[in-house]
């Protein structure tokens, strides 16, 4: 079992390379779980049960989820209290509704948790080779990673200090989990993205897999119509950034307009020679 | 009507389609128009903050560019929830020996430290705040990424509810946690709390409890406050720009935007589809002919697929009907400069 967190910048292609992996993994015959974070869900827009809209039907190892995080919080909570009377009268109270809402970083602790609950025991039974998580963007990420730490630093001592523990213990092995970074070949996005390994690293001591998006072709010849300029100026710096770091994959820009397309295209491209 | 006859523009949308940016440009724009003008934005790339010569860690408002032949002022500010949210605290409360204990609780910490919640809610604050400056003629404020759009709306209501009695008398007034804890026993809170604290400890519940009445002493006078900020987000001078893409995903988030926005009935002034297109695409088509022959199918993928995706777009608009001004912003290759930024005005 291995849970995979994928992150970038927003727009980069989390949600697609996140789709792509899941596919991938799930051809090679292993059991797959896609996670997304919610409330809003995202990955309906590739994939669907039924044939729409030429959306892509997984196959059955793959399930697909939104995670909503006042369900899975009920989830644990009933969990761990095991008595069904008392889960509803914590969670029928108006007070703790609201107590919920605003928690400290509850919401980002209860997906974490929930995430590594496979390899801490707890929980629901997640039966899976792969848990894909399409995870937030960079700068929400690291609030995320941060959360366990922080809640310990800030309750010192009983079960909600020993389950971040755990949750921080998983999150930081890197045979249980591994990090995707999602980013494209332009120079911010590039130097933000050495800063943001920059903090994995030494903050989690966590060494991400980096993920190239969007290349360009380079044109044939060299034009002077506006058409050739602007095109060689757009990817003019491309290849430097790309031989910089350590690549874990890279692809192409894929010409195509609907997600799910996109998602086929790249899949393929990752299906053609597959590091891992 | 022009986009900056309004005191404050608030630019919303969904995350990774150049909000910043696009809210720095607007800004640049209202300056020449001779307006001054301060542009708030929250945990933007620590690049631009550079770009802008702006400093994290303060909360302060800065020069970025002063007036020059008949141009207005641009200022600048970094929201730092921790901070905001902690002047929003001493703003609200006569008694400044609490605040100290308030401020040490571990919880308090937490709360403030970047998270999503703390960022839509000292967002709003801090523009509340900044509206009564004279200084300012138009206030750009660029929102964190929207996850809830009525999330986001509702934030102040929220954190006053956390902030606010009904939740603090369940809990308890008394300093002494221990002897709290006790009297829970008696009260309705029990259950709830025994509840909590069988499945996060102990230690949690106590340091929850200690939070809670930190709060209750410093009785803040928030009510009223609730409502002017209401009232700021549905005048007559806060105008909304929609910033989104023209991509499948982003169209149907703005959708919903909008949707809430009528809804509402807050001002949408303009929506911008970032990136809808390279520059050359929608300049004079008679240069293509010149391509070198080798290029050309390089140019005729990128000419279909621009096409395609303007056509969605254009269909997009008629539909939801937004008779609201549409901004088409090019792609621009390299925005890394205030100069950079500058080309996009032209296009607002
Ligand atoms: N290789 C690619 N070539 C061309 N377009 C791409 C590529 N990868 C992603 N895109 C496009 O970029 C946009 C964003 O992709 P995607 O939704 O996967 O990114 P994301 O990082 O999940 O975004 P968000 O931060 O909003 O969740 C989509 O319109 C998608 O079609
Ligand atoms: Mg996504």
């Amino acid at each position: 079992m291995k849970i995979v967190f994928v992150t970038g910048k927003g727009g980069v292609g989390k949600t697609s390379f996140s789709s792509s992996l899941a596919l991938t993994k799930a051809s090679e015959g292993h059991k797959v779980l896609l996670v997304e974070f919610g409330p809003k869900p995202f990955l309906n827009y590739i994939f669907s049960k039924n044939k729409v809209d030429k959306k892509i039907i997984p196959p059955a190892n793959l399930e697909i989820v939104t995670w909503n995080y006042e369900e899975v919080l009920i989830e644990f909570i009933a969990y761990f209290l095991k008595v069904k009377t008392l889960v509803e009268k914590f969670f029928s109270s108006p007070i703790m509704k609201k107590l919920i809402k605003v928690a400290p970083s509850l919401r980002e602790l209860v997906y974490l948790g929930k995430a590594t609950s496979p390899y801490r025991n707890i929980g629901k039974k997640m039966d899976y080779d792969y848990l894909i998580i399409d995870s937030y963007a960079t700068g929400h990420f690291l609030s995320l990673l941060r959360s366990p730490a922080g809640m310990m630093s800030a309750i010192k001592k009983g079960a909600m200090h020993e389950q971040c523990k755990t949750i921080l213990e998983v999150m930081k092995d890197p045979e249980k989990v591994s990090y995707y970074v999602v980013t494209l070949p332009e120079k911010l996005p590039m130097i933000e993205t050495k800063e943001f390994i920059g903090s994995l690293q030494d903050e989690f001591n966590i060494s991400p897999q980096i993920v190239l998006n969007k290349i360009k072709q380079p044109l044939r010849k060299n034009g002077k119509t506006a058409f050739e300029q602007e095109y060689s100026e757009q990817i003019g710096h491309q290849d430097n950034y790309a031989s910089k770091m350590n690549i874990y994959k890279s692809f192409p820009y894929f010409y195509d307009l609907k997600l799910s397309d996109l998602v086929t295209s790249m899949t393929k491209k990752l299906g053609d020679n597959e590091l891992v | 009507m022009s986009l900056f006859d309004k005191k404050v523009l608030i630019a919303l949308g969904p995350g990774g389609v150049g909000k910043t940016t696009t809210s720095v440009a607007l800004a640049l724009k209202a300056t020449q128009l001779g307006k001054n003008c301060l542009v708030m934005t929250i945990d933007p790339s620590r690049r631009l903050a550079s770009v802008l010569g702006l400093e994290t860690n303060t909360n302060a408002e800065k020069l970025i560019i002063d007036s020059q032949n008949g141009s207005g002022q641009l200022w600048g500010k970094i929201i730092e929830p921790e901070i905001a949210l902690k002047e929003f605290v001493m703003r609200n409360t006569q008694k400044k020996d609490q605040i100290e204990k308030l401020f040490a609780n571990k919880l308090f910490d937490q709360l403030t430290s970047n998270l999503k919640d703390s960022q839509d809610f000292t967002s709003i604050e801090s523009l509340a705040m900044a509206v009564n400056d004279p200084k300012y003629d138009i206030i750009v404020l660029d929102t964190p990424p929207i996850q809830n759009l009525i999330d986001f709306f509702n934030s102040p209501e929220n954190m006053y509810n956390l902030f606010n009695s009904k939740l603090i008398n369940f809990i308890g007034a008394s300093s002494d946690s221990k002897s709290l804890i006790k009297r829970f026993i008696g009260t309705g809170a029990k259950g709830i709390l025994s509840i909590l604290s069988m499945v996060t400890g102990k230690s949690f519940v106590e340091e929850l409890i200690v939070f809670f009445n930190c709060l209750e002493n410093l009785t803040m006078e928030i009510k009223t406050h609730s409502k002017t900020i209401n009232d700021l987000l549905s005048s007559k001078n806060t105008g909304y720009l929609l910033i989104t893409e023209p991509n499948e995903v982003k169209l149907q988030e703005a959708d919903e935007i909008i949707k809430i926005l009528q809804d509402k009935n807050y001002d949408l002034r303009a929506t911008v589809f970032n990136r809808s297109h390279p520059m050359w695409f929608a300049q004079d088509p008679s240069s293509h002919d010149k391509i070198m022959p080798q290029n050309k199918p390089f140019f005729d993928t990128e000419h279909s697929y621009y096409t395609e995706l303007n056509k969605n777009l254009d269909n997009f608009c008629k539909q939801i009907n937004v008779s609201d001004k549409v901004i088409k912003m090019p792609i621009f290759t390299n925005i890394n400069e205030l100069e950079d930024i500058n080309k996009m005005t032209e296009f607002l």
